[in-house]
């Protein structure tokens, strides 16, 4: 496929690296001379200096037979207008934005990007994740599908210890894909799966569900 | 949004006419473009903040806001702020000051009225000098 990337710091070249490996064709774009220069040094000719929000720079990138367009520039209003460039303009079927102010990541998805990835939602989730006994853990967002994948730890006590899946009111669309026992043995749920202390429980969930699930999980008697 | 030369100018003339003007702006030191007089009766209330986040936008009073005019220099910042003025917050009239023509044609095509100064002046100037245009 061919992937047009604004934005040649830290993740676009991370970006460009890994795709290149794995065979892709890719192209970046970049305001700063060096970064372009950095890039060219190390991959070749696959970047140019350019404005990730100026349709020649677009076009003159290629963007026009692009699979993917990633904009990944420090600046989250540079990388919506590039995404709605491409996709009003272009015609590009896919587009992504990197944003940094949370708050940005539902917007960029009502105006019509595709896939937004939140950079502070993502170091939150994974601060959380370190933080022992932490009691629910955002393990990925169901892009557009406003799901999450979430990972809970039963607490000794709890009210659902020892009682069967089948038992236990989920909040509505929600579903346990695995049961991960406190040594690490992993269990394909089942009706009549076990709770027990210290479980580790993985859930796809309506986002608006995450908060009753944790409660459900988590309740004392 | 953006109290350079031009959106200074125009809090100040609505502030004027007895509009409730506020203007959010990004940068500290561009504020001495504004009217100080002004500012300092309260006839112009000044944010200091990032111009598109929610956090400035509110402060600014955007949930009572009859109109939101995106001014700074930033074309990308400008349409950010316009987009979240008219779908977050339903503001009823939003104008979006745009340089470049592409963005230009882009913003107009999702429905937000753009304004470009660039454009305005060259064409008051050829309007000057009908011989030639």
């Amino acid at each position: 496929m061919y992937i047009v990337i604004i934005g040649a710091g830290r993740i676009g070249f991370g970006l460009a690296q890994s795709q290149l490996a794995s065979g892709q064709e890719v192209f970046l774009l970049d305001n700063n001379h060096e970064r372009v220069e950095t890039l060219r040094s190390t991959f070749g000719s696959i970047a140019r200096l350019g404005d990730g929000t100026n349709v020649t720079n677009l076009r003159e990138a290629g963007i026009a037979r692009a699979g993917l367009f990633i904009a990944a520039t420090g600046s989250d209003a540079v990388n919506l207008a590039a995404c709605q460039l491409a996709k009003q303009v272009f015609n590009v079927p896919s587009t992504v934005a990197v944003v940094v102010d949370p708050e940005n990541a539902s917007l960029f998805e009502m105006l019509g990007v595709d896939d937004v990835v939140s950079l502070t939602d993502l170091a939150m989730t994974r601060l959380a994740a370190s933080v022992p006994a932490h009691p629910v853990v955002r393990l990925m967002p169901i892009a557009g599908r406003n799901r999450e994948m979430v990972a809970i730890k039963i607490p000794a006590g709890a009210e659902v210890v020892n009682r069967m899946l089948s038992e236990i009111v989920l909040p509505y669309g929600s579903s346990v894909i695995l049961v991960i026992g406190p040594t690490g043995q992993t269990e394909e749920p089942r009706l009549d799966t076990v709770l027990g202390a210290e479980d580790e429980v993985i859930v796809v969930t309506p986002v608006e569900g995450t908060q009753t699930l944790w409660e459900t999980l988590t309740e004392m008697p | 949004m953006g109290s350079g030369r031009i959106g200074a100018r125009i809090a100040s003339s609505l502030a004027t006419d007895g509009h409730v003007v506020s203007i959010i702006e990004p940068s500290r030191t561009q504020v001495m473009n504004l009217p100080r007089a002004q500012v300092d009766s309260g006839e112009i209330r000044l944010v200091v903040g990032d111009g598109s986040s929610s956090v400035s936008m509110l402060d600014a009073g955007i949930e009572d806001a009859d109109v939101f005019l995106a001014l700074s220099g930033d074309d990308a910042l400008n349409g950010l702020a316009a987009q979240k003025a008219k779908t977050v917050y339903r503001t009823r009239r939003v104008v979006c000051r745009v340089k470049d023509e592409g963005l230009r044609e882009l913003y107009t095509s999702l429905g937000i009225t753009v304004t470009s100064p660039t454009t305005l002046v060259s064409d008051v100037i050829l309007q000057t000098v009908p011989d030639i245009a």
